[in-house]
């Protein structure tokens, strides 16, 4: 199997490029897609200060590593979940390659910060491990940009993420949601500018990268993600990118460029009717924002658990 | 052929030589949603393994927190 670009041997093959590619040559494409949606979406400028938000997964550490390499000023933001040995190991990774590159590294832990880790924020809050995840991920995301001066927060989501995330949002009609599925999100007040620069690389490419960058990444899956109806979403597009290579890309790209804008009028609308959050300040349509109250119910059901759990327990009582 | 799974980790062995995406075909396993890696090196769809070959089938797929609502 010969490189696409220069005839040597080939370390992979990508079927919706039909075509092959040696190291060198699959890490420029790499870069230049990166380079292309940065540009194509507006996302980035360079002697901008960035924040990536990595996890010590591929995505992430990829996307720090090309932001690195392309020339930006690209600090990295890791959460400290607590979710057991999985937090552990990730907060490894993510520490040695910031050490190895000599990148600027910000840490936050949820426990030392908020008091509470994602397993017992979900069960206080009664949500779902990943919405728990996912409402504290962008509440610091959104505060460390803001107190740091960041000029943008970078997210590892790749093509596969979007394209799932898309199917659901799709399958469900969630409107409100499709106007905001965008790889780029401004800044408004309270918010800073969201932007994903790996939309037009997939899943199976970034773990590449990581592997011939050398690049070590936590290979397991979030135990708490087993079931997520976002990894079956994946799984069903893959079966059809298999039959029809680059039918993840049409659907995607597809929905951005004749789709997208039909579903951005009610957003617009209701965006502007977001107050303050009265305990911390951010943009919430309600008194106190989404956020806030996880932390409170966690902080309740820290309390409550050896008075709650003690009736069960015992088989009875009220 | 000795080959590495993931989630959960453990190591199989598979009989006779093969391209990689015969390997894949036999596991039953997408070729989209995994990488193979042979002696620390990748390998395309095409290569060719032999019975020495250590092999690790690595899945890419990566749920998690993904979010419909990147921010309001």
């Amino acid at each position: 199997v010969k490189c696409r670009v220069c005839r040597g041997p080939a370390v992979i093959d990508i079927r919706r490029h039909n075509a092959n590619f040696c190291r060198e040559h699959f890490l420029r494409l790499c870069r230049d897609q990166v380079t292309k949606a940065i540009a194509e979406f507006s996302m980035l400028e360079q002697g901008e200060r960035v924040l990536v938000a990595v996890s010590g997964g591929k995505d992430s550490l990829a996307l720090w590593d090309l932001l690195l390499g392309l020339g930006f000023d690209a600090t990295g933001l890791y959460i400290g979940l607590g979710i057991g040995e999985y937090s552990d190991e990730s907060g490894d990774y993510v520490r040695a390659y910031a050490a190895a590159s000599e990148a600027p590294l910000i840490e936050v832990d949820l426990r030392d910060e908020y008091g509470y880790d994602i397993p017992s924020g979900a069960r206080a809050a009664r949500r779902a491990p990943c919405s728990a995840c996912g409402l504290s991920k962008r509440h610091v995301f959104d505060k460390a940009a803001i107190d740091g001066g960041f000029d943008a927060v970078a997210t590892g989501h790749n093509l596969d993420d979007e394209a799932a995330v898309l199917m659901g949002n799709v399958l469900h009609w969630h409107t409100d949601y499709l106007a905001r599925q965008l790889p780029v999100l401004p800044e408004r007040s309270g918010f800073p500018r969201k932007v994903k620069p790996l939309v037009r690389l997939g899943e199976r490419e970034m773990a590449a990268y990581c592997v011939l960058q050398g690049i070590d990444y936590q290979v397991e899956e979030c135990p708490m993600a087993e079931g997520n109806r976002h990894l079956r979403y994946k799984d069903a597009l893959n079966q059809i990118e298999a039959r029809s290579p680059g039918a993840k890309h049409d659907f995607y790209f597809g929905f951005l460029s004749r789709a997208s804008e039909r579903f951005r009028e009610a957003v617009a609308d209701e965006q502007d009717a977001l107050g303050l959050c009265e305990r911390c300040g951010a943009p919430t349509p309600g008194e106190v924002c989404a956020f806030c109250r996880l932390v409170e119910q966690a902080a309740r059901g820290d309390r409550a658990v050896p008075v709650s759990m003690s009736p069960r327990r015992g088989g009875g009582g009220s | 052929v000795k080959v590495l799974l993931r989630n959960p980790k453990r190591e199989i062995e598979v009989d006779g030589s093969m391209s990689v995406n015969t390997l894949l075909a036999r596991l039953e396993l997408n070729r989209e949603s995994f990488l193979v890696i042979r002696n620390d090196e990748l390998v395309p769809g095409d290569a060719m393994l032999s019975g020495d070959d250590r092999i690790e089938i690595r899945p890419v797929i990566s749920g998690g927190a993904l979010s419909e609502v990147p921010h309001r």
